[in-house]
């Protein structure tokens, strides 16, 4: 028997489900949020755990804070490993057959993957929505950027998102692509309107010593690719991480000017970034959006109507001959891999959202036999394939302050090279030779292990090893593919008998053509830079390829999109531009899962616009029940 | 007293190995838990030896920086036994974590069961050289600042 | 407030010429500043990890004296003057009484401890009923800001509003300069908004003026910045020593009735009382001590300069509080000699190269 009714119930505390419920709580609708994980972080003293977790793990990756808990496993990138196809690779939570390595990870914990989220919030260019149609690859999107363009202002507020409008250039967009304010519209607000040109509500962070370095080093390049001349730009990156309040920018949830909110729980911390340098894995003073802010402002209030109940796992839709479902199975546990104390529960609600990852989404509807018609479930997995490129420069650049990464060079994002090759965007990474050679660690040990070094010696030396260096990344476009999927099998299922996602992935001959001429483009920026090229890829590396007798390394990027596309056909989509589910009506399928294109954007804000955009279709449907 | 003057050996010993002064190394505040850690982790008697032998190194090219230096690279660095466990010092100094010891010399001299590769503690983490060493700041904690960032590079004093 | 002003025109108030309106502006700044290296003292021996609740309010109220700081400012780049900051005899020889107050209490750098705590209630003690300011001595800060919001009305009165705030606009510190917390900086040129600012600023720092101790808001009037409220730095103190923090509702003869807290006295660097360079043992103390000293000097210099007609230099203050903030702490871990418990600790004394 179903314990109570909701008007929704959301799966999936991460920022889709924080999002939603922030919507719904405004008209007070009675909301459920199941959460597979722990709640922690809500507070500053949990928060402070995961701090002090990180401060003790050797290998300070994404997820190093937020402890495994194998009743919500996650994938870990010190997992991801060759594969030896046919048989998988099974170490992880992923059940990998390849043939390369889906090589990026998401966190099963309240928050969900902001947790360890850099931050990034770029809009997708208006050719990302129709690439088919553009460019002849892909598929079109069947909303497109214009429908989106409000949603995006109300994703870059309810996110507060620092960034100078002025400072920012695309490719294939002119002065119309912030244009004027059109959040919010409709509805009553208090206080001032924003009117006129759109603002953000934070300035810009400032830029890094290293973004001004290159800035100036690149200033004129041009770039040939085939026939086209590409013009070299560096521009900076609007971040979900508080800076200076525009103090132009009329918060229309307040009737105030925008105040940028700051630690959970904490009156006087993280209102502004103050360089700590760790965006990834954690922001100590969460001067970076996690959605534990928004899911801590809707819980706070006194009556709340969103109820949040976590250590509860989803795993079944049940739903009627009509495919109407009727409600959800989930296993509540008391704590994490305790099998006493698990209990099985139903609840059932007038909506249901699935607003896990998108790997999880398609496990759950595929564990549910739910949404398969027209075949795409699980399928058109897409991460941004991210291939490193290091070096050092002729000068100390002063590495390893301030944010991961404050500009990028927007210039490969789009253009008619996106008929031949993979379009990509380059972030230039302030953080040293971390994440190719562990620097500093490495540049210790190297010189104290193998250089026989010590005193002041090695202090010297150690500066001058490190301040030159700096890194590029370049986000390769990867095209949705029916055959790169996620399925089930009951050989692999985890410690409260769940499935554990099994994934087939590849790269395709269009986004390996896109990652050889990136790096041909970073070769003559290193060129012209005069710096020393210490790229190296091996063979030995998980994510190793090889395009025309060269070979490559690709990460991953942490950006899992695809999987439940949205399409304007029940026939080739398994979600229509609501986002609700194709088969099933009151079943909405929310998040990164829905974007038929991954572009080259990080891909969080359109996931963040996307929500909000089904927000006020599912108001609607609630209306209409 | 013998505790404190071993203590005095270590901080003047791992003062000359990190090109760092004495009173840097008190001030990171977890010099006294480095030493304990350190004697710990090696067993008492190997690191008597090892403070014994630096005491006298230390008296006997007191005025001598350049002599001492070249002392500590002849009779520990290059020794068999005492230089593994002085680049672990050193690393431990510079990245506030323990490396295993090589197997080899695990089999000729022996360790203890806490000879394992760990970060001694959050605070070793944040107080690791390295981060100074470079001009940064250890990830994570002691951060500089807004907008610090964005100006250039300024080398420490080392002299 | 318009009965008010009838009445004060029949006599003369405390301040009632330019010359003493600019010497009570520059005692203001003093005062704000009186108070900052003897929290940060208590806020810095707090060791890591422990007593978050302490470490909140006491920063809190920190980040609060410089905002002051930097509203006295504006209020004197208002009036047309600059503040004095990088002298010497800006920063006070503790220990010593607060300037210009007829406090019998003296004031040290000290770590955290009950005793450090009652001091800072006693520096920010509610202003008593019908105490009126005194010629050079006021009794609390409120006072001191009593007698600076009556001359200035008196001064308008008889000079006009325009004689007054003949300030230039480009020296003022605006929200573009200065964002830290604390509530927001606003810009001083007329009469209305001078008298806001010193409203503020004594009611963060002593809550809500009561008509009778006991009878007031324990909470400050932050609401106005679009920020909650919360308690006034009284207050603040007082839930550290009780370990509980106030809820909207309490009065300051009710008592705090919110969340409880633990508060780890032990868990404190042991710094030395009133430390100084002269008394150091050694050569590398200090060394280190003046380093600190000149991190602390540069400070001021800074912001000497920022209010006196470069407000951007303001955002490059940032990071040297951050360091300085590390060296004092750095300070706070090193033995006064060689085996000894106790500590070195910050001495905020005025650095001029040897």
């Amino acid at each position: 028997m179903p314990e109570e009714t909701y008007d929704v119930v959301i799966v999936g505390g991460g920022i889709s489900g924080a999002l939603l419920a922030n919507k719904l709580a405004k008209k007070k609708k009675k909301v459920l949020i199941l959460e597979a994980g722990l709640d922690a972080g809500l507070n500053p003293s949990t928060y402070k755990d995961y701090v002090d977790h990180f401060y003790t793990q050797q290998a300070k990756v994404p997820n190093s804070p937020y402890t495994n808990n194998s009743f919500a496993p996650q994938s870990n990138v010190l997992d991801i490993a060759k594969i030896n196809p046919p048989n998988p690779e099974t170490s992880g939570y992923f059940v990998q057959y390849g043939p390369l390595p889906f090589a990026s990870t998401n966190t099963r914990s309240l928050g969900g993957t902001t947790l360890h989220w850099l931050g990034i919030c770029l809009r997708m260019l208006p050719n990302d929505f129709c690439m088919k149609s553009a460019y002849g690859y892909g598929v079109d999107w069947p909303i497109n950027y214009w429908d989106l363009k409000g949603y995006y202002e109300e994703a870059e507020l309810e996110i507060g998102v620092a960034a100078d409008v002025n400072d920012l250039r695309y490719p294939g967009t002119d002065k119309h692509f912030f244009g004027d304010f059109e959040y919010p519209k409709g509805y009553a607000q208090k206080g001032k309107k924003n009117k006129g040109k759109y603002l953000f509500p934070m300035h810009k962070i400032p830029p890094t010593y290293l973004d001004k370095y290159i800035s100036k080093g690149l200033k004129g390049m041009k770039f040939q690719d085939g026939d086209d001349s590409i013009d070299i730009d560096v521009v900076s990156i609007p971040q979900g991480r508080n800076s200076d309040p525009n103090n132009d920018y009329n918060d229309p949830r307040t009737g105030y000017r925008y105040r940028p909110q700051g630690a959970v729980g904490k009156m006087h911390e993280g209102e502004r970034c103050e360089g700590n340098s760790n965006c990834i894995p954690i922001c100590p003073v969460q001067a970076k959006y996690t959605a534990l802010k928004t899911l801590s402002n809707i819980l706070s209030v006194k009556h709340s109507s969103v109820r949040l109940q976590s250590q509860s796992v989803v795993s079944k839709l049940n739903y009627d001959s009509n495919g109407k479902i009727q409600s959800i199975s989930y296993k509540q546990y008391v704590r994490p891999g305790d099998l006493n104390g698990v209990k099985e529960k139903k609840v059932s609600g007038k909506l249901y959202v699935l607003a896990a990852s998108p790997i999880e989404n398609a496990k759950l509807m595929l564990a549910s036999r739910a949404g398969r018609s027209s075949g795409q479930l699980g399928c058109n997995l897409m991460d941004h394939p991210y291939v490193l490129t290091w070096g050092l420069m002729p000068d100390p650049v002063g590495p390893f302050r301030g944010p991961f990464s404050s500009s990028g060079i927007p210039s490969f994002r789009d253009g008619r090279f996106r008929s031949r090759h993979s379009a990509w965007r380059t972030d230039i990474g302030n953080w040293g030779w971390i994440f190719p050679t562990i620097a500093p660690w490495s540049n210790v040990e190297n010189r104290v292990d193998q250089n026989n070094m010590f005193g002041k010696k090695l202090r010297r030396t150690l500066y001058n090893d490190v301040q030159p260096q700096f890194r590029f990344g370049f986000l390769i476009e990867q095209l949705p593919q029916s055959t790169n999927r996620v399925i089930i099998d009951p050989k692999y299922t985890d410690a409260l008998g769940n499935y554990r996602p099994v994934i087939y992935y590849d790269l395709s001959e269009y986004e390996k053509a896109g990652i050889a001429v990136a790096k041909a483009f970073s070769d003559q920026v290193m060129r012209r830079m005069g710096a020393a090229d210490y790229t190296a890829y091996s063979p030995a590396d998980p994510g190793y390829i090889e395009y025309q007798g060269k070979g490559y390394t690709y990460h991953g990027s942490g950006h899992i999109v695809g999987t439940h596309r949205m399409g304007s056909s029940r026939k080739d989509s398994v979600v229509n531009t609501k986002q609700q589910c194709w088969d099933h009506k009151n079943l909405y399928l929310i998040g990164c899962g829905s974007m038929p294109t991954i572009g080259t954007s990080n891909p969080t804000l359109t996931m963040a616009a996307l929500t909000l955009q089904a927000g006020d279709h599912i108001l609607k449907h609630l209306r209409k029940i | 007293m013998k505790t404190k003057d071993d203590y005095e050996s270590f901080l003047q010993l791992s003062a000359v190995i990190t090109g760092y002064q004495r009173v840097d190394l008190l001030g990171t505040g977890v010099a006294w838990d480095y030493f304990t850690s350190f004697c710990s982790i090696v067993g008492k008697s190997i690191s008597d030896e090892l403070w014994q032998k630096s005491s006298k190194l230390l008296k006997r090219h007191k005025s001598n920086e350049e002599k001492l230096e070249k002392a500590i690279r002849v009779e520990l660095l290059s020794d068999n036994k005492f230089g593994p466990l002085v680049r672990n010092l050193i690393k431990l100094w510079y990245l506030g974590q323990w490396d295993e010891l090589p197997a080899h010399y695990r089999v000729t001299y022996g360790t203890t069961s806490k000879d394992v590769s760990h970060i001694l503690s959050g605070d070793s983490y944040k107080e690791g050289l390295v981060w100074e060493a470079i001009g940064a700041h250890p990830m994570g904690a002691k951060q500089p600042g807004f907008g610090t960032w964005s100006s250039p590079p300024k080398p420490p004093d080392i002299d | 407030m318009a009965s008010k002003t009838k009445k004060r025109k029949n006599r003369r108030p405390q301040i009632h010429t330019f010359k003493s309106l600019y010497e009570h502006l520059q005692w203001a700044i003093e005062v704000e500043h009186f108070t900052i290296p003897p929290y940060l003292c208590a806020l810095w021996s707090i060791k890591e990890g422990t007593n978050p609740e302490a470490i909140e309010a006491i920063q809190s109220v920190v980040m609060e004296e410089m905002l002051h700081m930097t509203l006295v400012a504006n209020l004197m780049n208002a009036v047309g003057i600059h503040p004095e900051i990088d002298r010497p005899g800006f920063i006070p020889k503790y220990p010593c009484r607060m300037p210009h107050s007829g406090d019998h209490f003296k004031v040290s750098l000290e770590r955290f401890s009950k005793k450090a705590i009652h001091t800072f209630m006693d520096i920010e003690e509610p202003k008593k009923s019908g105490s009126p300011a005194r010629a050079h001595h006021y009794h609390t800060i409120a006072q001191l800001y009593d007698a600076v919001a009556e001359g200035l009305e008196y001064l308008v009165c008889e000079h006009g509003e325009k004689k007054v705030f003949k300030g230039k606009s480009h020296c003022q510190v605006t929200p573009q300069h200065y964002y830290g917390g604390g509530g927001f900086v606003f810009t001083i040129d007329s009469l209305e908004k001078a008298q806001f600012a010193v409203r503020e600023i004594s009611e963060q720092g002593e809550g809500k003026v009561p008509d009778k101790i006991g009878t007031g808001s324990v909470f400050d009037g932050d609401e106005h910045f679009g920020q909650p409220p919360e308690p006034a730095h009284y207050f603040r103190f007082n839930e550290i020593l009780l370990g509980q923090k106030y809820v909207r509702e309490d009065t300051p003869i009710s008592g705090p009735s919110g969340a409880l807290f633990d508060v780890q006295w032990r868990e404190v660097h042991q710094m030395q009382k009133n430390p100084k360079v002269k008394f150091a043992k050694s050569i590398p103390i200090r060394n280190k001590m003046n380093a600190f000293n000149e991190k602390y000097t540069e400070l001021l210099r800074r912001l000497e300069r920022a209010f006196s007609g470069e407000p951007h230099l303001i955002q490059k203050a940032v990071g040297q509080m951050f360091q300085l903030k590390y060296q004092g702490i750095e300070l706070m871990r090193i033995p006064i000699k060689e085996g000894s418990k106790t500590m070195v600790g910050p001495s905020f004394e005025f650095y001029s190269p040897a």
